[in-house]
């Protein structure tokens, strides 16, 4: 927690400190306890559980057996979790960043009083909502290399410039742009979540420090960067934490869009990989593995997102 | 956004304005209008080349076929009390949590908040079935408990969604209303609640969607297809050898049109954002 | 909620009917299967004989989706609360069993005077017959056919296929029905569908027909490397590659597993099972039949079948649900649903199947009892799923098929082996 965050309040006299101190431990505690109690019995259970039985071969149905550090190993000599290790670093780097800011865009766009507004936003949700088959299947026509909506506008933009188009690309069947195809689809659904949450974030500036701004003769960039920003930056950090935590899980696009990582694997993410092990293969040990690898390394890139944040997150 | 009288370039501004929302709407909307019109195609027409906008014959018999062949009733009331549930349990649940960890200092607040952050970060395929024994022992067995009890003891995802918000929020009016002799927790629920309109209110659309929208819990947790909720009652369209397209998506339809009426609805609390945005500081 | 007590008596009611003789008491016996809401009605009113035939066992069916069916059950195994009876396939069998999840029929068969093996299609059982044991009783049985599409077939003016068809003959057809009427270069309709997505469905048969095998005998080595398979996956993937008859995954994708019900597709080799989705379909004609044969003809035998769960406190009542579910009574049921083949000869031999759309069902028969049974293994679907890695490069063009099926049969080997490639020290 930043330090300025600790609750010390100036103005209140010595007396009362000890009492204010007592009073929040007290409140503190009885109002997280529900949660704390659902977090021991639902997750911690479950979880540690999984850590543990990573050192153990086990494949859910018969006694799991000791074998230490083997599945670890394994982990380093699988070419498949390496190609897998690779695909998802390769998604989160091409989706987060792009689907934030664009997220973050959006919502300044729609987050104005014009006639009709709701009816864009709840237009712009629709993606989120909209069923996983039905998007994966449009989605492919898009990318059809004969006869798909975006070969045809690049031969399209080619002619209009005079140039010579060029060869149809198979985007779903290409290992080069089978991944950038799946990331500008999941970019594409997830915009309108992010943008419901900054909306949100971008409804409680209160309007009072914009007219402060203004006063001080700020223009529209200088209130978005010295007003907006910090007074949503709470938030642009906790978009930012759960689009990272949630990509570094890629499994849903993969397994309807992306059948078994195809092609060629070029899709394979950790999760997928996970997956296959857990339940087709019935390797719930390597799977469990898997599984603490992969939080290692969101555990660790969040660690660096909570002490890169206090250089740019504001808190009041 | 005050309304001014038009000069010919605000008019065109605002023409302009409503042309790109426009462009962008038809990108975003385009997949649902081809799910919303193959719920109404024959199944040869759902994949007939070039594809058809608009179904050749309306075939509102589609929907009629589902209302015959599922208990849509009892899914739909399932799936309102499962729903309900949910959404009143993880506001209640996460805003209590969320407002401890963003203003309140007690003893293990930091592993706390640290542990909320690690929760998210394991994929649930690793704990499904360590979760499943779980409950099993709990005699939770063809029951609707898995999938709304766990809600009441809040979720990662909004505790660390409001605790972010509520940092939002001027520390004064906590320190004051301290000074005035309010408790953390009447404080909550006077004034950081009421502030928070917009942020309770994304997070009950995304539980309420997540809820209704779920798939695995359902169908792991229920054996009785009269208990089974709505979106999990409709996926027994899809079988293993491939799926009748036009039934899938007039089921999807079914299934998605109340999240998208809430998420209207609910968008009043964001304009109320604006009005109660002039309390603060 | 308010059934909270009602279960708890229920429990109560289990609790005391442990331990005493299953036909004096009640007995609740847990059955699982997946499939559409208004095929496990049916089965719900069906049982309702059994019920009756049973007094004293009551029934209760656990809906289960195709989508989450495996890892419900496997999820319930791992709690120890799978239920007493459930649908099994061929592709988990050998895992389950060997991790002592199924029950042993073969003594519950020995002690039913009214049961014999030998009155089900002899390759399905073998299915479910491995290890001294008999680990499911057969319920239907599968084979594939040739569905074409008659309409395309007019219009190319090719005779449809018939009997005693080979595969010269298919080449010859796919490339007439293969047809780009506005020569724009991409075709309208495609002759034939050629894929790598299923060992069962698409390109095992191709190896068997040339004289080759997939596995050896005891199923412990891959045979995929030998000249035979080689040639005749060579063949197969010349389809899409060479001859350009068969659209290539990102085409096929497009119909999203449907291609020959769009009716694009001249020629598709289905499921037996597939007749019931064919039955919807409205704009074309069309007919089945049986595979084209090449050295001999083969076609790959399938089966769905009902286990016992090892740790099933009813095991006899269980046994007499799965005998339901093998009689005559169900199968009957089973083959006018349309939905597969009983497994019943009888039934499957009779007018109760044979009659009705399309004519010509005989030809599964006839398929089925020169047919063979797929080489399922323990870890089959690892397996699979290296060789479908390989054979995608190929389709990809991205590797020869020599190279592709040798470093397939080398993967397959290391799985069988026990030691998958890599992965164990």
């Amino acid at each position: 927690m930043p330090a300025h965050q600790a609750v010390a309040p100036q103005p209140v006299p010595g007396r009362r400190r000890g009492s204010l101190a007592r009073t929040e431990r007290f409140w503190g505690l009885l109002l997280s306890s529900p949660y704390i109690l659902g977090l021991l019995f639902f997750a911690a259970g479950p979880i540690l559980f999984s850590w543990i039985i990573g050192f153990f071969e086990w494949d859910s149905l018969t006694p799991p057996r000791f074998v230490a550090l083997a599945n670890w190993q394994r982990l380093f000599t699988d070419p498949l979790f390496h190609k897998a290790l690779f695909n998802t670093l390769y998604f989160v780097l091409g989706s987060v960043p792009p689907g934030v800011l664009l997220s973050l865009l959006l919502a300044m766009a729609v987050n104005r009083g014009i006639k009709g507004i709701t009816i864009f936003r709840t237009i712009y949700f629709t993606p989120v909502v909209t069923s996983v088959v039905a998007v994966a299947l449009v989605w492919t026509w898009i990318y059809d290399t004969n006869v798909g909506i975006l070969n045809l506008l690049i031969e399209r933009t080619f002619k209009l410039f005079g140039a010579r188009p060029p060869e149809p690309i198979a985007w779903l069947n290409d290992p080069r742009f089978a991944m950038p195809a799946i990331i500008a689809m999941s970019i594409w659904k997830g915009l309108g979540y992010n943008m419901v949450i900054f909306l949100a974030a971008l409804q409680d500036v209160p309007t009072q420090l914009y007219e402060a701004a203004e006063l001080d003769g700020a223009g529209r960039l200088g209130k978005f960067r010295h007003v907006t920003l910090p007074m949503i930056s709470p938030v642009t950090f906790f978009v930012l934490a759960v689009s990272l935590i949630g990509a570094f899980q890629v499994f849903d696009q993969i397994y309807i869009m992306a059948k078994d990582g195809r092609p060629a694997n070029s899709t394979l993410t950790i999760v997928y990989h996970l997956y296959n092990h857990a339940f087709r293969y019935l390797e719930m040990g390597y799977a469990s593995t898997i599984g603490a690898a992969l939080f290692l390394m969101i555990f660790a890139v969040t660690l660096f997102q909570l002490w890169a944040q206090k250089r740019w997150v504001h808190y009041q | 956004m005050s309304t001014r009288r038009l000069s010919p370039r605000a008019v065109s501004a605002a023409a302009l304005q409503y042309l790109l929302l426009g462009l962008l709407a038809f990108l975003m909307v385009f997949p649902f209008l081809w799910m919303a019109s193959t719920s109404l195609k024959s199944f040869g027409e759902a994949f007939a080349y070039p594809p058809t906008l608009l179904p050749r014959a309306w075939r509102w018999s589609n929907y009629g076929e589902i209302f015959n062949a599922m208990p849509m009733t009892r899914f739909l009331l399932n799936s309102c009390k499962i729903t309900g549930l949910t959404v009143l349990g993880m506001l209640l649940s996460c805003s209590m949590a969320a407002f401890a960890l963003a203003r309140l200092e007690f003893p293990g607040k930091r592993l706390l908040f640290a542990s909320t952050l690690a929760t998210l970060m394991v994929p649930y395929q690793v704990t499904l079935i360590p979760v499943f024994i779980l409950f099993q022992y709990l005699g939770w067995k063809d029951t609707h408990y898995p999938l709304w009890v766990p809600a009441f003891f809040g979720g990662a995802f909004g505790v660390f969604l409001l605790r972010q918000f509520f940092i939002g929020v001027p520390k004064d009016l906590y320190e004051a209303a301290l000074v005035d002799g309010s408790t953390p927790g009447g404080i909550l629920f006077r004034i950081y609640l009421p502030l928070a309109k917009p942020a309770l209110t994304t997070l009950g659309v995304f539980t309420f969607m997540a809820s209704w929208n779920d798939l695995l819990n359902p169908l792991i947790y229920i054996d009785t297809l009269e208990k089974m909720p709505l979106t999990a009652g409709l996926s027994f369209l899809q079988t293993q050898y491939g799926s009748d397209w036009p039934l899938m998506m007039a089921g999807a339809m079914i299934s998605i049109l109340p999240i998208l009426a809430i998420f209207f609805v609910a968008q009043r609390a964001f304009i109320q954002g604006i009005a109660t945005a002039g309390l603060k500081g | 909620m308010s059934r909270h007590p009602l279960l708890l008596l229920l429990f109560v009611l289990l609790l005391s009917a442990c331990g005493e003789s299953t036909s004096t008491s009640e007995t609740t016996l847990r059955y699982s299967r997946w499939g559409l809401p208004e095929e496990i009605e049916a089965e719900r009113e069906l049982l309702k004989q059994f019920e009756a035939a049973n007094p004293g066992i009551r029934v209760i069916v656990e809906y289960s989706s195709w989508s989450e069916y495996w890892n419900k059950l496997q999820a319930q195994m791992a709690a120890g609360s799978a239920p007493d009876v459930f649908l099994m396939g061929g592709t988990y069998v050998h895992d389950y069993a060997e991790r002592g999840q199924l029950e042993n029929l073969n003594a519950l068969a020995a002690a039913d005077e009214s049961f014999s093996l030998d009155d089900y299609f002899a390759r399905t059982n073998e299915v479910y017959t491995f290890d001294d044991g008999l680990w499911a009783l057969p319920r239907d049985c599968n084979t594939l056919a040739v569905y074409y599409n008659k309409a395309i077939f007019d219009e190319a003016g090719v005779p449809y296929p018939e009997e005693g068809w080979t595969w010269d003959d298919l080449v010859e057809k796919a490339r007439a029905t293969t047809i780009d009427r506005d020569n724009d270069g991409r075709n309208e309709t495609w002759g034939f569908l050629a894929s790598f997505e299923s060992l069962e469905v698409n390109w095992g048969t191709w190896v068997w027909q040339n004289g080759g095998a997939i596995l050896n005998d005891d199923r412990t080595k891959c045979l995929l490397d030998q000249p035979e398979a080689v040639e005749a996956l060579r063949f197969y993937t010349g389809l899409v590659l060479d001859e350009k008859v068969s659209p290539d995954t990102a085409e096929a994708s497009r119909f999203g597993s449907n291609m020959f019900l769009t009716g694009t597709l001249a020629m598709s080799m289905e499921g037996s099972w597939r007749l019931r989705a064919a039955s919807r379909i409205e704009d074309f004609e069309w007919g089945i039949a049986p595979l084209p044969r090449h050295k001999q003809a083969v076609a790959p035998v399938n089966g769905l079948g009902n286990s016992i769960y090892a740790k099933s406190k009813n095991k006899e009542a269980a046994w007499r649900l799965v005998r339901f579910l093998a009689s005559e009574t169900y199968q009957a049921n089973l083959a006018k649903s349309g939905t597969s083949i009983p497994a019943l000869k009888s039934v499957a031999e009779s007018d109760v199947y044979l009659d009705g759309n399309p004519p010509g069902k005989e030809l599964f028969l006839r398929q089925i009892d020169s047919g063979r049974t797929l080489p399922f293994t323990t870890g089959f679907a690892k397996w699979e799923d290296a060789i479908r890695g390989q054979l995608e490069l190929v389709w990809l063009g991205r590797k020869d098929i020599d190279t592709a099926l040798r470093d397939a049969t080398v993967q397959v080997d290391a799985i069988l082996a026990g030691n998958a490639a890599g992965e164990k020290q």
